[in-house]
């Protein structure tokens, strides 16, 4: 279409109305793409945070319980008990569950897991009495 | 040249119609274990001139039953199952009764050994990881660590014959050795070089040097010389054994009373390798020294040297057999 | 000589022609150029602003499930130490399995929810609001060690890679397989998980329609499933359980404080 105009009209102008409409629906785009980009990551981050955290959170819950039942017990073996009820939680006190771009999220995710493995073993509980340690069923993130 | 010899002493059906996993002697020598997929552990005596079955262990294990290992006692008997538990077996009079059951890992246990105190007791598993387990008075079991330095399958664990260090071999072509650390375990070496999955693992009998084989046809000797320093230790690959097997080697035994070195094969073949003594020990050679090219009819899955006589060397298989052999070496 | 005349109005009908037909062809053109500018506006804008986004969503839904998760570890400990004791307990037995099971049922629900939102057809509203989305296919959150990329729907993220099931050896009673049932979407999940993964898509069947009901917003949901109110309650409920049961102080106090628990 460029020969049909007069030699006068420059192809440069052309060339920079044609941008100043891409560039127009660029920003309009944009800021679209920037609300709803938003909206669907927040959406996913959502359902990820929260199984990450129901799941964290009940380690927590659990071994915060056992530490209260059995804090008060002097025998050498509930001292030792207490001793991995108190890793397990410190490394949950570590733990940055708000955080899904911490960098060290799955290894220590998986060392959480084993460090309740290990006390369920200690507590003689049936390691495979909740969800999250039944391996078939162990989250994916 | 092959000038030393290995002669079958005996041979029988010890898992019909399954697989034989794992054969274990006592630490007399008197005794063994075998275990397989029929989910039962037999026990083995010799009665006359052959090998009778004196027992068999049932209803401990669910599934598979991989691997047998007994105390350094001798009193005791620890099993490993893919059901996800171990077994601790006691021996009362001529029967064993299952004492605990160990519960913790996640799937499929691949290997339980007592270290040589005979206080604690390692595990290791297809969840990864290694757990090691403290044994008090009373025969209760604790877990005291559960160790996460593999990225996969964890397929053997063997402690070092005189200290409290422990070795892994996995799926993931790597090796690694523990020792505890300020009350808890750590990975202090880990032993690359393997290019496939690593099945068993041997000490040597000065605990100097491991022997590892591997899914990668291979059997690598590893050297440490600074065992007790502190930090990490280093351990390097000496020997390479390379060419001899013409599948997977699945187990790899250290004889502590001649230094031979015996591997079983999927080739279903089983070889005796010697160090050549005129040799640098930083270089260290090993000869092929004595090979049966069809030991079984299967895959060999386990070889072990008698702890007391010298030579006695025993085999197993994915046919469900087990073979007795005697070496003899050439020069001696 | 007409014929000439009426060729030169020919001609000019014909320029003039021409110059509507050009001047249509560039707006024509020109409003191409504005959807094109718009197409590639909203890409770079959504790339922009995807994990902005999920780290925004990812905090607010951890936030949501830390006292249920904790809740539900106190019960679960309870029930194992009970177990443990060989004295009966003045509780009826049924109780503390009976307020586990609706805290378990709280907490799918909320998941349910969260599920949802993720399920619906696009939605244009205030992207504060934690409603929507789109495109299953969507990429581009980056969590640590995924290597980039979740695979979109539920669950795509993997964790630690491949490792793919080692079918060789040990792999004789079908026992080694499945090993890497973790990788996309849930799919190859071994054995024993199978009975597991089935109940969850059906969770996930019923949660979709429930909300196509319910309407699009999660915020907007009624005020009878209200997170916090169900919290309250059984927060109270486990306390009450609890005392009875006689154990220890301390642990009330933790359970009260769950009311108003929040992230750090």
């Amino acid at each position: 279409m460029a020969q049909a105009l007069t030699p006068g009209v420059s192809f440069d102008r052309i060339f920079l109305a044609d941008n100043r409409y891409q560039a127009e629906g660029y920003r309009e785009g944009y800021d679209a793409g920037i609300r709803q980009g938003k909206l669907e990551g927040k959406a996913h981050g959502a359902s990820h945070g929260a199984r990450v955290s129901a799941e964290v959170s009940f380690y927590y819950g659990f071994a915060l319980t056992w530490k209260c039942l059995i804090q008060n017990k002097e025998d050498a073996k509930s001292k030792k008990h207490m001793r991995c009820v108190e890793t397990l939680m410190t490394r949950i006190d570590d733990f940055p569950l708000g955080e899904p771009q911490y960098e060290n999220l799955l290894e220590d995710m998986q060392k959480i897991r084993t460090k309740f493995r290990q006390l369920c073993s200690l507590m003689n509980v049936p390691t495979d009495f909740s969800d999250y340690t039944r391996s078939n069923s162990q989250m994916t993130f | 040249m092959m000038e030393d010899s290995l002669v079958l002493v005996e041979r029988f059906d010890a898992h019909p119609d399954s697989r034989c996993w794992h054969v274990a002697w006592n630490p007399t020598g008197t005794v063994m274990a075998s275990c397989g997929g029929d989910r039962a552990i037999r026990i083995w005596g010799k009665e006359g001139d052959s090998w009778k079955c004196l027992s068999v262990l049932q209803d401990g294990h669910q599934r598979t039953i991989r691997r047998v290992d007994w105390s350094p006692c001798g009193t005791y008997l620890a099993s490993a199952s893919f059901d996800a538990t171990s077994c601790i077996w006691k021996k009362k009079n001529d029967e064993f009764e299952c004492l605990t059951t160990l519960e913790g890992h996640e799937n499929e246990v691949k290997c339980v050994r007592w270290a040589p105190s005979g206080n604690l007791l390692a595990t290791c598993s297809r969840d990864k990881s290694v757990w090691v387990w403290e044994v008090d008075e009373e025969d209760e079991y604790e877990c005291v660590t559960v160790i996460n330095s593999h990225t996969q399958d964890v397929k053997d664990v063997v402690w070092h014959p005189t200290r409290e260090l422990l070795a892994s071999a996995s799926y993931d072509n790597n090796i690694c050795v523990y020792k505890e650390d300020d009350d808890d375990w750590e990975c202090k070496a880990t032993l690359e070089g393997h290019t496939s999955t690593v099945w068993s693992l041997a000490f040597d009998p000065s605990g100097q040097r491991i022997a590892s084989c591997s899914d990668d046809r291979t059997v690598k000797i590893w050297a440490c010389r600074n065992l007790d320093g502190p930090g990490d230790m280093s351990w390097t690959c000496v020997c390479t054994l390379s060419g001899f097997h013409g599948r997977t080697v699945f187990d790899v035994d250290w004889c502590p009373l001649t230094g031979a070195l015996a591997t079983a094969c999927g080739d279903d073949g089983v070889r005796v390798f010697k160090e050549d003594q005129a040799t640098d020990p930083d270089k260290p050679v090993f000869s092929l020294v004595a090979h049966i090219s069809k030991a079984h009819s299967q895959d060999v899955n386990c070889v072990s040297w008698n702890p007391k006589e010298a030579g006695l060397l025993v085999s197993c298989s994915d046919n469900g057999d087990i073979a007795l052999w005697r070496y003899k070496g050439g020069q001696e | 000589m007409w014929s000439g005349s009426g060729g030169v109005d020919d001609v000019f009908d014909e320029e003039a022609d021409d110059v509507i037909l050009q001047s249509k062809e560039w707006k024509h053109n020109m409003e191409r150029r504005v959807k094109d500018g718009y197409v590639e506006g909203v890409d770079a804008g959504k790339t922009a602003s995807l994990q902005v986004g999920f780290n925004l969503g990812y905090r607010e839904g951890a936030g949501r499930t830390v006292a249920l998760g904790r809740l539900k570890g106190t019960l679960s400990a309870v029930q194992c130490w009970c177990r443990q004791r060989p004295a009966p307990l003045d509780v009826p037995p049924g109780a503390l399995s009976a307020l586990l099971r609706r805290v378990e049922n709280h907490e799918e629900n909320l998941m349910k929810e969260l599920r949802g939102a993720l399920e619906l057809p696009p939605h244009t509203g205030d992207p504060d609001d934690l409603g929507v989305t789109i495109d299953k296919e969507e990429d581009g959150f980056l969590l640590p060690g995924e290597g980039g990329g979740s695979g979109g729907c539920d669950g795509g993220v993997v964790v630690g890679g491949g490792g793919g099931g080692e079918c060789g050896k040990e792999g004789g009673e079908g026992e080694c397989c499945g090993e890497g049932g973790s990788g996309g979407g849930g799919g190859g999940v071994g054995g024993e998980g199978e009975g597991e993964c089935k109940k969850t898509d059906c969770c996930q069947k019923d949660g979709g329609e429930e909300k196509m009901e319910r309407g699009p917003c999660l915020k907007s949901s009624s005020s009878t499933s209200d997170p916090r109110e169900g919290l309250e309650e059984l927060v109270g409920a486990c306390v009450a359980l609890m005392e009875e049961l006689g154990l220890p102080q301390e642990l009330m106090e933790h359970l009260q404080a769950l009311r108003s628990v929040e992230l750090k």
